[in-house]
């Protein structure tokens, strides 16, 4: 097995005359948490978005565990093994957790329907299976007490839980996370934070994108700096922090300033 | 003890269901129920699609119109008993359900119910001008009811009755309830609930939406001719009007009045707006107008419809006894 679970080789994105990301390569090593940092624009989502074929890539090749996914549709890279969360909040708004996080689950969504009209204990099975799975994940990301709860009036802490749980669900080697605490109230931050260590402790690999910088330098094992969709440097935390031209274009105003 | 209670209470209905041809002796109200039963099965095949995958599909009064030209011709021309020629023309509509679904869903937001609404209006004008199949503007006459069925030893069922038609509606009603009952209640079901809610969602999660779509559209058709082949039949004759917007527009108001996305809703809007619309026949044309306007109330004060409103109502009643 390949000590990395992603690479990604010679990247490029344009929309129309814009160069979203810039002949990016990196690889992210399988059990670590690796970070993508950059200043609005850089073209963080841009790369989530081509790794799990939302959009092609104009140039360049992604791997995972070794195979070539640039290509596949987004639902074939995500049985795959990547699961991942939207910048703006995505969930089953008008359902409940459970209902979200059954959604999720491998069983729901290779169930055939055929067998869903004609079997009777096939589908029992595959349900009970599921539900408890469903249930399983909620407790594991702190959302046992709302599993009843409709996804749209959780408090916004709970649903950045949520989207984690659900790209969790269906069980993926790896996670691409963006921001998951953009937005999130101070005491609801530290809670994000141990789940993620959480997930990592569970054998996964993480890829954060994210702009809190106290917590990206403590949590990451590697950071990755974009600017501009070029790539600054790609290395151990306190390398990047101390890193002129991440100072210059990034951390200037957000971090360094404030040290 | 509440599963026993649904049972009882689905037993009792059922029970009402067969018993009620002897009581009523008047034909023209059996005639109704008859109709009662086709529009419920149109209203639960749109639901599959509208409801449940979310798929705002304007054609599927089209799709009963193939079902019921099919099933008759089927009859007339190929000389099939209503038998073999319903399930056919099921199939056939369920074909052109598919080869239409493929292009038609891969668009997202608005298309979808533009591009629908195209395809109905485009195959309506086929079956209006093709006279030398269809009859075109004349119609179709003289479709025969269903051959009798033969039991051994305890005699013959013969349709000519309405009672007769009236229980085969039912069955086939029953039988539409049951296989929707059962795929939306399933892990696949849960997946057109998600492609309903988000569908970027769903497939970052490993839903195939294309597929599921284009399976749903597929059953969703498959219905929709079934209530047109039973009409056909029943009926004895066809007009192109059968194939109009005018009858998706209908549907789409059985549904969105009784209640979409549920099971109960689409059966009170296809049972009660039908005996509104005999009502409002006076009206001729303007009973468009009319519809046009109970939509719009309905979207703008009942966005769920009917059972919508009765659950907001019994919820209210709820909080305020337990306060
Ligand atoms: N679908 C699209 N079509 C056209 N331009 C796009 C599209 N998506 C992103 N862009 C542009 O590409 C650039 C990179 O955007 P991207 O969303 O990847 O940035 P980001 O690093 O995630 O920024 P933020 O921190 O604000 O989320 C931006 O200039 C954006 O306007
Ligand atoms: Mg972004």
């Amino acid at each position: 097995m390949d000590e990395y679970i992603l690479e990604v080789r010679n990247l490029t994105k344009y929309f129309g005359g814009l160069k979203a990301i810039d002949n990016v390569s990196f690889k992210i090593n399988r059990g670590e948490i690796y970070s993508i940092i950059g200043p609005n624009g850089a073209g963080k989502t841009t790369l989530f978005n081509m790794i799990t074929g939302f959009i092609p890539p104009t140039e360049g090749e992604i791997f995972f565990q070794g195979q070539k996914i640039n290509g596949l549709k987004p639902y074939q890279i995500a049985r795959l093994g990547i699961g991942r969360t939207f910048q703006l909040t995505t969930l089953f708004m008008q359902n409940t957790v459970l209902e979200n996080l059954l959604i999720g689950q491998k069983q729901t969504r290779e169930f055939p329907v055929f067998h869903s009209i004609m079997s009777v204990k096939r589908r029992r099975v595959s349900q009970s299976e599921a539900v408890e799975r469903a249930h399983a994940v909620a407790e594991f990301i702190g959302l046992g007490t709302f599993k009843n709860t409709m996804a749209a009036i959780l408090p916004h802490g709970a649903q950045k839980q949520l989207s984690i749980g659900l790209a969790l669900s269906g069980d993926p080697d790896l996670i691409l996370l963006d921001e998951p605490l953009g937005g999130v109230d101070m005491d609801e931050i530290d809670m994000i934070i141990e789940l993620i260590k959480k997930i990592r402790d569970e054998g996964k690999t993480i890829c954060l994108i994210e702009h809190k910088m106290r917590v990206v330098m403590n949590i990451s094992d590697r950071i990755l700096a974009l600017s501009y969709g070029k790539k600054l440097v790609e290395d151990l935390p306190e390398v990047v922090a101390s890193n002129e031209d991440v100072i210059a274009s990034y951390l200037g105003d957000r971090y360094a300033a404030r040290g | 003890m509440d599963k026993k209670r649904k049972a009882l209470c689905l037993g009792v209905l059922i029970l009402i269901i067969l018993i009620i041809p002897l009581f009523i002796k008047d034909e023209y109200y059996l005639h109704i129920l008859v109709m009662s039963g086709i529009w419920i099965i149109s209203a639960l095949s749109l639901n599959l699609i509208l409801g449940y995958a979310g798929q705002l599909n304007l054609a599927q009064g089209t799709f009963f119109g193939i079902g019921a030209y099919a099933t008759g011709l089927l009859m007339q021309k190929m000389g099939l008993s209503f038998w073999a020629a319903l399930p056919l023309g099921c199939l056939l509509t369920a074909t052109i359900g598919f080869v239409t679904g493929l292009p038609t869903l891969r668009t997202r937001g608005h298309y979808f119910p533009i591009a629908t609404m195209c395809l109905g209006i485009a195959i309506y004008y086929v079956i209006a001008r093709w006279d030398d199949v269809t009859g075109g503007a004349r119609g179709l006459f003289g479709l025969p009811r269903p051959d009798p069925i033969v039991i051994p030893f305890l005699g013959t069922i013969s349709f000519e009755s309405t009672a007769s038609c009236y229980y085969l509606v039912s069955f086939l009603v029953f039988i539409t309830i049951v296989v929707i009952h059962r795929l939306i209640t399933s892990l696949s079901g849960k997946r057109l609930i998600a492609i309903r809610g988000n569908e970027d969602l769903a497939q970052a999660l490993g839903i195939n939406t294309m597929r599921d779509k284009v399976i749903c559209f597929t059953i969703s058709t498959f219905f929709a001719g079934l209530a047109g082949g039973v009409f056909a039949s029943y009926m004895g004759s066809l007009m192109a009007e059968n194939a109009h917007f005018v009858t998706s527009f209908e549907m789409l108001l059985n549904v969105m009045i009784g209640g979409v996305g549920t099971i109960i809703g689409p059966i009170i809007g296809a049972i009660f707006l039908p005996l509104l619309s005999e009502e409002l026949h006076f009206l001729g044309g303007w009973r468009l107008v009319v519809y046009g306007l109970i939509l719009i109330l309905t979207i703008r004060f009942l966005p769920f419809g009917i059972v919508g409103g009765i659950r907001t109502a019994l919820a209210k009643r709820h909080d305020k006894r337990g306060v």
